[in-house]
């Protein structure tokens, strides 16, 4: 069985911080790949940088996805993702500052399985991963 | 004269009588005589029948009468005779007399009828030409086509065969010709080129003179006029008798003048109307250029209302795409703060967690303070976005189950859990024409307040209903009745201000913005809202929201 892959689309620094920290405290397993902005998510995600070589670039289990990125936001990867390849499954959970219904309502029409905003407080971003993990990983079946 | 023709007659009856002596015989030599006095009186009036008398008895006295009474007239006979000649004579001329006296009377009668009717025509073709000019101002909206219609007019009625219009020319001080109209186009081209380049100053030729003058002038022939300047051209065309008069308003603005083929001697009538009709004319013109410079100011008007118009128009457009820019902007920049206060929120927190045991209660305590800091200002943040989103965000109107949102608000905010405080709904809310997602922002905000703003210790006990008084086909009304502290009646005004907080910093946390959302978001959806609250006693805020139609 492969790797779990955890993609975490998101540009600021200290959120990548906060992030790696609740996922260790989480016990989140497997690999995370960090990609920095829309651009590079779109073309980590579709293939666009390395042609179909999955070898260096292996297919994520699950992407988390902020919004307010540089370059290309996160519905444009959103939507370059479910564009690419229609039968592509994999879970999409966005996770972003924005309050905004417009981003909600966007998100899912774009694909999005979940929407979550950032927990103030490093606790509360800890509470959220492990009811991602207990989802997404321990009783939900991915295709 | 008159006494040859008693001379003539009387010896053609003397003849006459000498021829007829064998026939007539004796009887009355004088017979014959008056005849010639007949004549006399017919020809010559009373004067020439008395000498034709005269020198009749004493011709027949002495061709007649003496040679055969040679020896002597009996006296009886001669008187007798004589008187009989005289009586007969005195009829003769009297009847001659009165029938020529009769004859002269009714001459008289006969030449005073025609010229009253060739008076009348005259006043008639002026009454038609003063109606023409009449109508012809009262009609025509251009003043160049009036003037043409007048001179038009004026010839055809009142038999001109051109008519022109001189104007002053204020640089020069002279006239110029302005119009000329011709009752045939092919005639008098030399006459009217000679017009159109002539200039006349005061005084100068028959408008020169008019001008001076400032009164009607009439030529009967203008080429034997001293002071016509066009004369030689007016001969060699034909043209005769001339008229001008001034045209005047308040001013002098010029002279009508017209021409003739005819001889024609002034009529005074005519030239008294053109008097009158020049002011009329005068005035017409003053009041179009009046009109006209009217029209031209109220066209200018109208263009650069026009042109301001569009001018606000697109600056309008310009603006508001400003705002835009400047609402995406600030939105933008809002949610970009965000960021680092998470960060400085986070990082608090962790060094509380990670290091918390090798820091002092004080220190700890100065973490917690940043950390609420950071979390009051995301707070501000976050209203302030959301009033930005609800005075600009699409609010679409639906039909909105009020009932079930109050409970989902209920069951989903932590603050509202049993543990914290009593919330009940009294019967059944309505369904109202609303937002859901400006909805659900209105009564979060209404019910946090409701148990927010409690007396220290005290537990929040908050009613929520209708109120079915106030409720019509088209309004619904929903309150929310709280056990809070109540607000001061003088302060309720500014209740739903921005930013307006009405208690002591420190007691109760907020932004003063809950209200400010709640007043526009109602107001968005065409509603209205307000408080009825006494200090101590709690407060009840009201929402009147439209009802969806009916079935």
């Amino acid at each position: 069985m492969k790797e779990f892959l955890t993609v975490l689309v998101e540009d600021d620094e200290d959120d990548v911080f906060f992030f790696q920290r609740a996922m260790q405290k989480a016990d989140w397993p497997g690999a995370i790949q960090i990609l920095r902005n829309g651009a590079e998510a779109i073309a980590y995600l579709t293939g666009a940088q390395t042609g179909t070589d999955r070898r260096q670039h292996p297919a994520p289990s699950l992407v988390i996805l902020d919004l307010n990125l540089p370059i290309n936001t996160g519905l444009d990867v959103l939507e370059a993702l479910r564009n690419h390849d229609p039968d592509n499954t994999t879970p999409v959970v966005v996770l972003t500052s924005s309050t905004s219904q417009l981003d909600v309502r966007d998100a899912y029409r774009l694909g999005a399985n979940c929407y979550f905003n950032k927990p103030s407080d490093p606790d509360g971003l800890v509470k959220l991963l492990k009811v991602l993990k207990a989802h997404w990983l321990d009783h939900n079946r991915l295709a | 004269m008159t006494y040859g023709v008693a001379v003539v007659s009387v010896a053609v009856a003397l003849v006459l009588s000498k021829l007829l002596e064998p026939f007539l015989g004796d009887a009355r030599p004088y017979l014959a005589v008056l005849g010639a006095v007949v004549v006399g009186v017919w020809h010559g009036g009373w004067r020439s029948a008395a000498f034709a008398a005269l020198i009749g008895y004493l011709g027949t006295a002495y061709l007649f009468v003496l040679p055969r009474h040679a020896a002597g007239v009996p006296a009886r006979d001669f008187f007798e005779e004589l008187a009989a000649y005289l009586i007969s004579c005195g009829v003769v001329i009297s009847l001659g007399e009165l029938w020529h006296r009769a004859r002269r009377r009714a001459e008289q009668h006969l030449t005073s009828l025609e010229q009253e009717i060739v008076e009348r025509k005259e006043g008639e073709r002026r009454l038609i030409a003063n109606l023409a000019i009449a109508q012809i101002l009262a009609e025509s909206p251009q003043l160049e086509d009036a003037v043409a219609r007048v001179l038009q007019k004026v010839c055809a009625t009142l038999r001109w065969q051109v008519g022109a219009v001189w104007i002053p020319d204020a640089d020069e001080n002279v006239l110029r010709c302005l119009k000329m109209w011709k009752a045939f186009p092919d005639k008098f081209a030399g006459f009217e080129a000679a017009s159109s380049e002539a200039v006349f100053a005061r005084g100068i030729g028959l408008p020169g003179r008019v001008w001076s003058t400032l009164k009607p002038l009439w030529i009967p022939d203008v080429p034997r006029d001293e002071n016509f300047p066009r004369a030689p051209v007016a001969t060699a065309e034909g043209l005769h008798a001339a008229l001008a008069f001034p045209i005047y308003g308040e001013k002098f603005l010029g002279i009508m003048e017209f021409f003739s083929e005819e001889i024609r001697e002034p009529d005074e009538a005519m030239l008294a109307m053109f008097g009158v009709i020049g002011g009329q004319i005068g005035q017409f013109i003053e009041r179009k250029r009046a009109d006209e410079a009217l029209q031209k100011a109220q066209g200018e008007l109208k263009r650069h209302a026009t042109k301001l118009e569009q001018m606000v128009a697109q600056r309008t457009a310009k603006l508001s795409e400003t705002v835009q820019d400047l609402e995406a902007f600030s939105y933008s920049i809002a949610h970009d703060m965000r960021a680092p206060l998470r960060s400085m929120q986070g990082f608090s927190g962790i060094l509380k967690q990670d290091y918390g045991d090798k820091l002092d209660a004080t220190a700890q305590g100065y973490l917690d303070r940043l950390g609420s800091a950071a979390a009051r200002m995301d707070r501000l943040i976050v209203d302030i976005l959301n009033y930005s989103q609800v005075v600009r965000g699409e609010l679409d109107l639906g039909i909105v189950d009020t009932h079930k949102l109050v409970q989902d608000i209920i069951c989903s905010y932590p603050q509202f859990e049993q543990t914290h405080a009593d919330i009940s709904i009294e019967g059944h809310l309505p369904s109202v024409l609303a937002n859901e997602a400006a909805l659900t922002q209105v009564m979060s905000n209404l019910l946090g307040n409701a148990v927010k703003f409690v007396a220290p210790g005290l537990r929040p006990c908050v009613r929520i209903g209708a109120n079915p008084e106030v409720a019509s086909d088209e309004r619904a009304e929903l309150w929310v009745q709280d056990n809070g502290i109540g607000i001061p009646r003088d302060l309720q005004k500014r209740l739903f201000n921005m930013f307006t907080r009405l208690h002591r910093p420190g007691l109760y946390e907020g932004t003063g913005i809950g209200l400010a959302i709640v007043k526009k978001a109602v107001e968005r959806m065409g509603g209205s809202v307000g408080v009825d609250s006494n200090p101590g006693q709690g407060s009840r805020f009201w929402v009147q929201l439209r009802r969806p139609m009916q079935q």
